[in-house]
């Protein structure tokens, strides 16, 4: 049922689109005007090549254009290319380029571009962040005319666009300027989107103009102007004096206040992202699954998101995102249960001592240390030390130890942590990009090395499987199945909010592409 | 006075040597691989192992530390590891915000908080007096994070006097100008308070002084006493105070940058620590550091223009 609304939903919003677009191009309305966007932090590298940073993302989506684009809903949709063929058994992807583009420094774009631009972020010397991913998927690039190109891939994957072909280090970037600029492309992107870089002036402003020569029409505004204003409560003096026109990072605790304000629209949605607990399966005391099951009944996660999250994020049910169009509604769950927690956790002989301590017969203690990073999530330590007083109450000996993200990352990598909390963003609700990462035994994000040969069975075959129902069918009981085995607690999924002044007309909203500028228009 | 300086300048070398290991160490002690955050999560070991051989991290520390002195004797402060642009570069540019504002911080500072001083000595225990400390201490107390927020929303939301954020130009432009005003006040009010409440125990001081007395006695008028002959002793530690606060406004202006969205160099180089960006930490600390010695041997030198009885041998 859930699948059917979502898809729905897409066909609605893109017969929205399409009729505002048609109704936009007759209709007239006003052109001109400078858009003022606040961004969180000053953008940092414009190569695709070493951009991995949210902000720079953001602000390069009007900039630099995909070899397919991604539809506000996420769903993949024609960009530069007009067509794109899956072979059967999904490892050969063939893509029928969009003629008469030209980049902005007025080179032409086509089948060699992109072939450059993938040869370039393939080549080790280059060292992009993307290298080895790109390496161990493709397997071959062929050039089968101007405007035909054809990747062969090394094994099937029916996520390839999704997952490898969409991400910050595929951006296409004009060759004749990834070649004339060299370093200097840094700050010079240079690309097919319905702006051009015009400007940047460090820790100031970051000024796009409109590209009059877009294949998808020509924006409607002159310029976009991004500053970056770090402090959320400056950013809000700035909507709100109407300085600025969008506001991209809402603070939870002034959301009522923004919502209050007749000139200023609130928008948010869950995004394609699950918070989550998450146990080293190299310390002994996780590997019993008695344990994991009895932590997990042990938690009121509804009461927690809905004090801590209320209108900003909504209970997690399983280990993909609510939003996702693979999210299996009858995934199962760990009720809050005290009782059931104790009577799973003496299962394996964990009991409540004299003192109230969950004991073995060895008469030890339950105890681990629960790491979570500060300030990376909204509300991430005061809804962990939440989750360590409910974890306490039934008598586990947890300590709780509050890190910068950094050192969680450092600390996740070396696999140097017990139970710790963390997340992951994707633009896509696509299982591969969030199943294969986390549960996959060989999943990069599989940050407690969970290994369980079914999961990867079943995941492997999901990926390889070019039709979408038999996916669904295979991936709805792989999120049974990691529910059953519990490896992490998926805890929630947060909104994308933002704010925009309602001068800002026809902006469409969608959690896949939300600083999508090329449409919109300012009115009264 | 020539050998003074000279004596303090090659003082200057093992400090900033001290500053410059300090800073080295501390960027590469800390918990955070720079590569691995250039990276993003998803990044594999030999995507991050190559840009750490791409960007020199895989050098072992001796050599790193000896390239960074290297490049600062010769005026190069490394690439930035996240904009791969030349940290000089980058810095120059932030410098420039962080210093005008500074001085205008340092200027507004000195002109509000002596005359206050001066007043709250001459009528001392006076309700003037008492309502000028209570200011002083306020000034003193009141966090900058808040006082800031608080200025903007009254005088750039509630009224809009003054632009919220951001510099629009350069200080002698009208627009720049206004954009100045409220990160002026904020950064200034702790100064003014210091600097107020020195200035009035130092008169009171010297009022007592026996030279005054007989200035007194000679049948001069009050405003003669006060600024003829007290002022001139009384001013010493108070230009000592403002020139150890200008250094301070150069490098401490960390929150009222933020609030402000000021494009300094505080904020720049507290961003580049979350990003473990390393080079630019490493040159944004040394340049804080060679300012604030700097500043205070022009203090020191200072000293020998009001005060004729100091002598430099």
């Amino acid at each position: 049922m859930k699948r059917i609304k979502v898809i729905n939903l897409g066909l609605a919003l893109a017969l929205v689109v399409l009729v505002v677009g048609v109704v936009s191009v007759t209709a007239d309305v006003p052109q001109g005007g400078t858009l003022r966007v606040a961004i969180r932090n000053d953008v940092q590298n414009f190569d695709p090549a070493y951009l991995v940073d949210a902000t720079t993302s953001g602000v390069s989506f009007s900039v630099y254009e995909h070899i397919v684009a991604r539809s506000h809903d996420g769903v993949i949709s024609p960009g530069l290319s007009e067509s794109w063929e899956i072979s059967e058994n999904a490892d050969v992807y063939t893509f029928n380029l969009r003629r008469g583009v030209k980049f902005h420094d007025g080179s032409d774009f086509n089948a060699q571009a992109v072939k450059f631009n993938f040869d370039r972020i393939m080549d080790p010397e280059v060292a992009s962040h993307a290298g080895e991913l790109l390496r161990n998927n493709i397997d071959e690039i062929v050039i089968e005319d101007d405007y035909t190109i054809v990747f062969y891939l090394e094994e099937p994957n029916a996520a390839f666009i999704d997952d490898v072909l969409i991400q910050n280090a595929t951006f296409l970037a004009s060759p004749t300027a990834i070649e004339t600029l060299g370093e200097d492309l840094s700050r010079n992107p240079v690309g097919t989107g319905a702006f051009k870089f015009h400007s940047w002036t460090p820790d100031t402003e970051v000024v796009l103009a409109r590209n009059e020569e877009y294949w998808d029409g020509a924006p409607n505004i002159d310029q976009i102007v991004f500053r970056p204003i770090p402090e959320p409560t400056t950013q809000l003096t700035e909507l709100r004096t109407g300085r600025i026109h969008f506001m991209t990072v809402v603070p939870v605790e002034q959301k009522a206040a923004i919502e209050a304000d007749p000139n200023i629209n609130v928008i948010g949605e869950p995004d394609f992202n699950v918070r989550y607990l998450v146990f080293n399966f190299n310390q002994e005391v996780f590997q019993d699954i008695n344990v994991r099951r009895g932590l997990h009944y042990a938690l009121d996660i509804t009461e927690l998101v809905e004090i801590f999250l209320e209108g900003v994020a909504e209970r997690a049910y399983g280990p993909l995102p609510n939003m996702s169009p693979f999210h299996n509604p009858d995934v199962l769950e760990y009720p809050y249960n005290p009782d059931k927690a104790l009577a799973t956790l003496a299962l394996s002989g964990w009991a409540r001592g004299s003192d109230g301590m969950l004991r073995n017969e060895d008469g030890e203690t339950l105890k681990f240390t629960l790491t979570t990073p500060l300030g990376r999530y909204t509300k991430d330590r005061e809804l962990n030390e939440a989750i360590h007083f409910q974890f306490r109450q039934i008598g586990v000996d947890v300590d709780i130890e509050i890190v910068e993200f950094a050192t969680l990352i450092d600390k996740l990598r070396a696999r140097d942590f017990d139970l710790a909390y963390i997340g992951l963003m994707q633009r896509t609700g696509d299982p591969t990009a969030h199943l294969d990462l986390m549960y996959h035994s060989e999943g990069w994000a599989n940050w407690g090395d969970y290994n369980n040969p079914e999961i990867d069975d079943l995941l492997n075959q999901g990926k390889r499987t070019g039709d979408p129902d038999e996916r669904m069918r295979i991936y709805a009981i792989a999120q049974d199945l990691i529910m059953e085995d519990a490896p992490t607690i998926p805890i929630m999924n947060e909104f994308y909010l933002l704010a925009y002044r309602t001068e800002v007309k026809n902006y469409t909203f969608g959690v896949a592409r939300p600083m999508d500028y090329s449409k919109l228009y300012l009115g009264e | 006075m020539m050998q003074f300086l000279v004596k303090r300048l090659i003082l200057l070398i093992p400090i900033l040597l001290g500053v410059a290991l300090f800073s080295f160490m501390i960027m590469h002690l800390i918990p955070g691989d720079p590569a691995q955050i250039l990276s993003g999560m998803r990044a594999s070991e030999s995507d991050i192992a190559a840009l750490r051989a791409r960007l020199g991290l895989d050098q072992p520390l001796h050599i790193q530390f000896l390239d960074f002195l290297k490049g600062i004797f010769v005026g190069d402060l490394g690439t930035s590891l996240r904009t791969r642009q030349p940290v000089l570069d980058e810095i120059k540019q932030r410098y420039m915000a962080t210093a005008s504002l500074a001085l205008m911080a340092i200027i507004f500072s000195v002109m509000v908080s002596i005359p206050m001083g001066i007043f709250a000595a001459t009528k001392q225990y006076s309700i003037w007096d008492s309502v000028s400390m209570f200011f002083a201490i306020f000034g003193l107390s009141a966090p900058g994070f808040w006082l800031g927020l608080m200025l903007m929303y009254y005088l750039a939301y509630r009224i809009q006097l003054f632009p919220p954020s951001g510099m629009a130009g350069p200080f002698w432009t009208w627009e720049g100008l206004k954009s100045f005003i409220l990160p002026t006040i904020t950064l200034s009010i702790a100064s003014i308070a210091v600097l107020a409440r020195l200035t009035r125990s130092s008169v009171l001081e010297v009022l007592r002084q026996d030279y005054i007395k007989t200035a007194r006695s000679k049948g001069l008028s009050e405003r003669v006493v006060l600024f003829r002959h007290a002022l001139k002793n009384a001013l010493i530690p108070v230009v000592t105070l403002a020139g150890i606060q200008l250094g301070y406004l150069l490098g401490g202006a960390v929150v009222v940058e933020t609030v402000f969205a000021w494009p300094g160099l505080g904020r720049y180089v507290v961003t580049a620590i979350h990003f473990r960006d390393i080079p630019v930490v490493q040159g944004g600390i040394m340049l804080f550091a060679l300012t604030f010695v700097l500043i205070n041997l022009i203090v020191d030198i200072m000293y020998a223009f009001i005060d004729p009885r100091i002598r430099y041998e």
